[in-house]
């Protein structure tokens, strides 16, 4: 059984990360589509407090002992399946990062080797 | 007006040809910037050689990113208005200067629409159109009949705005929350293409995370947001 004391506390964290979540859109912080997650993430545990079935026929079907540890089991999960995404994202963030400083630096040698032959060949014709 | 055509590329080297030729060989008067957003095959190439008028991104930025590029040039160079236009031969040139007449009325926003006069189709990519519609609907009261449709026309104030802001996506979300702030969105109807090569960015779990996403923002986000003129 899920206690009302439980109950109240996913749900004042859930709306309390919502709303620090659209604050920060609000603010220009936050990018929408980096938000969504959240705000989907805490509209699941909300429904799942607010309808504490949900939770019990859950634990039912996966053999769990209570409907609390069903509840642990989702937040693991959704958490375990972000982090996840979220190294691939880094490390796709960090190749991009690599890949456009070297570009930059590339590019900036080819105009100072430019700059270069431009004035040796200058200073060959004077 | 000055128009300057923005049409994002990302791998289109069996298109861009095609669609940069008909522009240039039948539409002259108009500006048109390629953005090619760090294509992985022949597309720069192509461009080049032809003497297009593009812009290489160093690395892929996605359609946001690339667009906001055409738009920051567009805003630096003092357009009036910029059409978003794909690189896949979808969108027609010749609905430009219609959608030009209906700019002029003084909307900021003129959306190339499938469904003003035609009805849409059941079809299950139908389906997604036809759920965001609804979600405008609910949150605006305005009635929007294609905002999916990726052919868009902004004016100079919306040029300002989508060039220095953030979450200001080229997609039906960013339309809702305008229309929602006060920008006048009008639609005129136009005829699409199919695709003729290469393949459709939307498979069925992209078109599944895109709804979700649009949806969710147009429901809830948006209407949280603060808009930055």
């Amino acid at each position: 059984m899920l206690s009302l004391v439980f109950r109240i506390v996913l749900i004042v964290i859930s709306i309390g990360t919502a709303a620090y979540m659209l604050k920060k859109i609000r603010q220009s912080k936050l990018q929408i589509g980096h938000a969504i997650f959240w705000l989907v993430f805490s509209g699941i545990l909300v429904i799942l407090s607010l309808i504490p079935d949900l939770a019990i026929w859950g634990a039912k079907l996966l053999g769990i002992y209570s409907s609390t540890n069903f509840i642990f089991l989702i937040i693991f999960f959704l958490l375990i399946l972000k982090c996840f995404y979220m190294t691939i994202e880094i490390s796709s963030l960090e190749y991009r990062v690599k890949e456009l400083a070297q570009k930059i630096a590339l590019a900036e040698r080819k105009e100072w080797d430019r700059e270069q032959e431009e004035q040796d060949g200058q200073s060959k014709e004077s | 007006m000055k128009l300057l055509i923005v049409i994002p590329a990302y791998n289109e080297e069996e298109n861009i040809e095609r669609v940069v030729e008909e522009l240039q060989s039948k539409y002259r008067q108009y500006d048109y910037l390629i953005v090619n957003d760090g294509s992985r095959d022949r597309t720069s190439e192509i461009c080049h050689r032809n003497h297009y008028h593009i812009l290489d991104l160093p690395i892929n930025l996605g359609l946001t990113g690339a667009f906001q590029t055409g738009m920051k040039y567009a805003y630096e160079n003092g357009y009036d208005c910029v059409l978003q236009f794909d690189a896949d031969g979808q969108h027609l040139p010749k609905y430009i200067s219609m959608m030009l007449e209906k700019m002029e009325e003084g909307y900021d926003i003129v959306i190339g629409s499938r469904f003003v006069d035609e009805k849409k189709n059941k079809s299950f990519r139908m389906l997604g159109s036809f759920l965001i519609s609804k979600a405008i609907r609910m949150t605006t009261g305005r009635k929007i009949a294609d905002p999916t449709s990726g052919m868009r026309m902004f004016n100079r104030d919306m040029i300002r705005e989508f060039a220095n802001n953030i979450n200001y996506e080229p997609e039906p979300d960013t339309i809702s929350f305008l229309v929602k702030q006060g920008a006048e969105v009008g639609e005129v109807q136009v005829h699409m293409e199919e695709r003729i090569a290469g393949e459709s960015y939307l498979n069925f779990s992209r078109s599944m995370k895109y709804m979700m996403r649009v949806l969710v923002s147009i429901l809830v986000v948006q209407n949280f947001r603060k808009r930055n003129r």
